[in-house]
């Protein structure tokens, strides 16, 4: 090992005594011109530190030896690569912090010529930014150009990152606990050795390809688990069984002749639209999750009396996309985009629900009593089930 | 000491050794002829385990290299056709990188040798001349007293003074095991003590080295010979 690490030490030294030697004066002049209240300085002065160190010396390490064909010679080695690649990543490692100590007490410096108030160095994303330059050095086995690695990173933390961001765009209001944040971010640090280490064995016999596909199977298998929990934390958010006992029902209607309700509820996760057949306690989910009913105005149709169900996606922000539901049938038969502005609607509910005189509201919440009808009265209780209530006596009709 | 039991190598659609059976007895000097291309690089690239096989078995020294790559590569010695180490080495620093990584290394016989080939041990390898950065090399493998000697086209792009310190160097390593891949008909004369022709992935004649090609001035004429037969 001793014998690599002087290796590596002899032919990067030149790359470390130049950060050393340029690299705080650059960062305290560099800070020292940014305006107050700007940034943090020393925050900024660390992430400066620890980019240039990652791109300097982690883009290169393994790009350098093919670009001067040194790496055939440490192939043939009797001590194997596990000594070359710990060497180098004890070198990067090594070379990370120092330049990031530098940087942060360059600006820490900056800070205290400028007169500025001390602001104590930001962690929050002390992880994501040393596994990023950790990822370049790993990405950078796979490529023959040093100079590709940093946007190859790029693309592999976001191809990283897209999945999750996409569910959770899908699912407004799916929040990930910050523990299992925590656990994501901080893998990424072990995570681009452990890729960067079977990546420089896949050099073992042949060159980039066999690295790049060796890594990137690794990275895939890496970033999988992290797509699943996401996915199951989704499917666990979208999953709805009104017989559930997180489900509550929160808000309803019900249709002419009584057949039909119109509910939103919700188990622990967004809104459900549910169409429910109090003769049968069937139900069906409309719509996608997040979707609600909603009395609007005009939904008196040739006098049928109907539900709007509305969706959140909008065409422009300012309309919504709407399916009117036959209160007879609980069959959709018409959908379009609302006349109404976005703000309007919002505006509406927080004035008052429109009602016709044939749908009865059932609300939950306020536990107010919802329908009469033929001496029937329908209703919620305790926000989980609804009861029909004839002659004194009650029936549970939904669920079943 | 080296064993090629049905090996085949491929790169993409070119095969480069098909299916090739082929032995090294020790203590013999093996010169291992052929056309550029031929696959001699890729025949002793597989004995040092860089390269795996597609098919067959390779045996160096009694280790498979693939699978015991570290036993293998102790005790055997490689020289590539150019100096492929770090420009700022020094021949010194090379021996002292890796000495650590040989537990016979032999720190007198590398000496001997610097002395005998004149090698200049504080120059870094980017000063050397072609014919110094060889030697230089030839030193570093002999160093650990290898049991088996692989000579990838050492003498390839040397002047002919170069070429004769290097030739020399091979020479006076006698009684070592060695395997040397070269196109010069010249070299197999003087240091082979048998000769093996490679063609087309295939061993097409294995033989004493005056069986094989010839006496003095006959040897390009026999080499060419060999080969046209191979092919047709």
């Amino acid at each position: 090992m001793i014998p690599h690490l002087w290796k590596e030490w002899r032919d990067h030294r030149a790359v470390i005594l130049g950060i050393v030697a340029l690299l705080p004066p650059v960062i305290f002049a560099a800070l020292l011109l940014i305006p107050e209240g700007t940034v943090a300085l020393p925050t900024a002065g660390a992430a400066i530190g620890l980019a240039a160190a990652a791109f300097a010396l982690g883009a290169d390490l393994i790009p350098g030896e093919v670009r001067r064909g040194t790496l055939m010679f440490l192939r043939r080695l009797p001590g194997g690569l596990g000594a070359v690649f710990a060497a180098k990543a004890i070198l990067l490692v090594g070379a990370l912090v120092l330049s990031t100590a530098l940087g942060f007490g360059a600006a820490s410096l900056a800070e205290k010529v400028a007169g500025r108030p001390a602001v104590a160095l930001d962690w929050t994303y002390a992880p994501e930014a040393l596994g990023a330059a950790l990822w370049i050095f790993a990405v950078a086995m796979w490529l023959p150009r040093g100079e590709l690695a940093v946007p190859a990173t790029a693309l592999c933390l976001g191809a990283f990152v897209l999945p999750m961001r996409l569910l959770l765009e899908w699912n407004p209001g799916l929040k990930l606990p910050a523990s299992a944040m925590d656990v994501g971010r901080w893998a990424l640090v072990p995570g681009a050795l452990l890729v960067a280490w079977l990546s420089f064995r896949g050099r073992r016999f042949g060159g980039a390809w066999g690295s790049a596909w060796r890594g990137l199977a690794v990275t895939l298998a890496l970033f999988t688990p992290a797509w699943g929990y996401v996915a199951d934390r989704a499917g666990d958010w979208r999953h709805f069984d009104p017989r559930d006992a997180a489900c509550r029902l929160d808000w309803g209607l019900v249709g002419v002749g009584g057949r039909y309700a119109f509910l939103n509820a919700r188990c622990g996760g967004p809104n459900h639209a549910l169409v429910v057949d109090l003769e049968t306690g069937s139900w069906r989910a409309v719509g996608t999750p997040g979707d609600r009913f909603e009395c609007l105005p005009g939904t008196w149709i040739g006098g049928q009396p109907v539900v709007a169900h509305t969706e959140e996606s909008t065409r422009d922000s300012r309309h919504v996309w709407q399916n009117y539901y036959d209160g007879a049938t609980g069959e959709r038969f018409k959908s379009g985009w609302s006349d109404m502005r976005m703000e309007d609607v919002e505006a509406r509910r927080a004035k008052q629900v429109y009602v016709p005189r044939e749908m009865p509201v059932l609300h939950a919440r306020d536990r107010l009593l919802g329908f009469l009808n033929d001496g029937t009265t329908i209703t919620f209780r305790d926000q989980r089930t609804i009861v029909r209530i004839r002659d004194g006596k009650e029936e549970q009709l939904f669920p079943r | 000491m080296i064993e090629f039991q049905g090996v085949s190598k491929r790169f993409g659609k070119r095969v480069v050794l098909d299916a090739l059976d082929f032995s090294l007895a020790p203590g013999v000097v093996t010169v291992l002829l052929g056309r550029n291309g031929a696959g001699k690089s890729t025949l002793q690239r597989l004995c040092l385990g860089v390269l795996r096989p597609d098919a067959g078995r390779v045996e160096v020294c009694g280790d498979d290299p693939v699978r015991r790559p570290r036993d293998v590569r102790r005790v055997v010695g490689y020289v590539p056709d150019k100096p492929d180490v770090y420009d700022w080495m020094t021949p010194r620093e090379l021996l002292r990188f890796l000495k650590p990584q040989y537990p016979t290394w032999n720190g007198d016989r590398a000496t001997r040798v610097a002395e005998q080939l004149a090698v200049p041990l504080d120059t870094p390898f980017k000063s050397l001349s072609r014919g110094e950065g060889m030697k230089a090399m030839l030193m570093a493998a002999l160093a650990p007293d290898p049991q088996l000697l692989l000579l990838d086209e050492p003498f390839a792009g040397l002047d002919p003074v170069a070429r004769e310190d290097v030739l020399k160097g091979v020479i006076r390593a006698g009684g070592q095991t060695i395997l040397c891949a070269t196109h010069d008909l010249d070299v197999a004369a003087r240091i082979a003590d048998r000769v093996a022709v490679l063609s087309r992935g295939k061993i097409v004649a294995h033989g004493p080295a005056e069986e094989v090609v010839g006496a003095g001035g006959r040897a390009p004429e026999r080499m060419r010979e060999i080969l046209e037969e191979a092919v047709a």
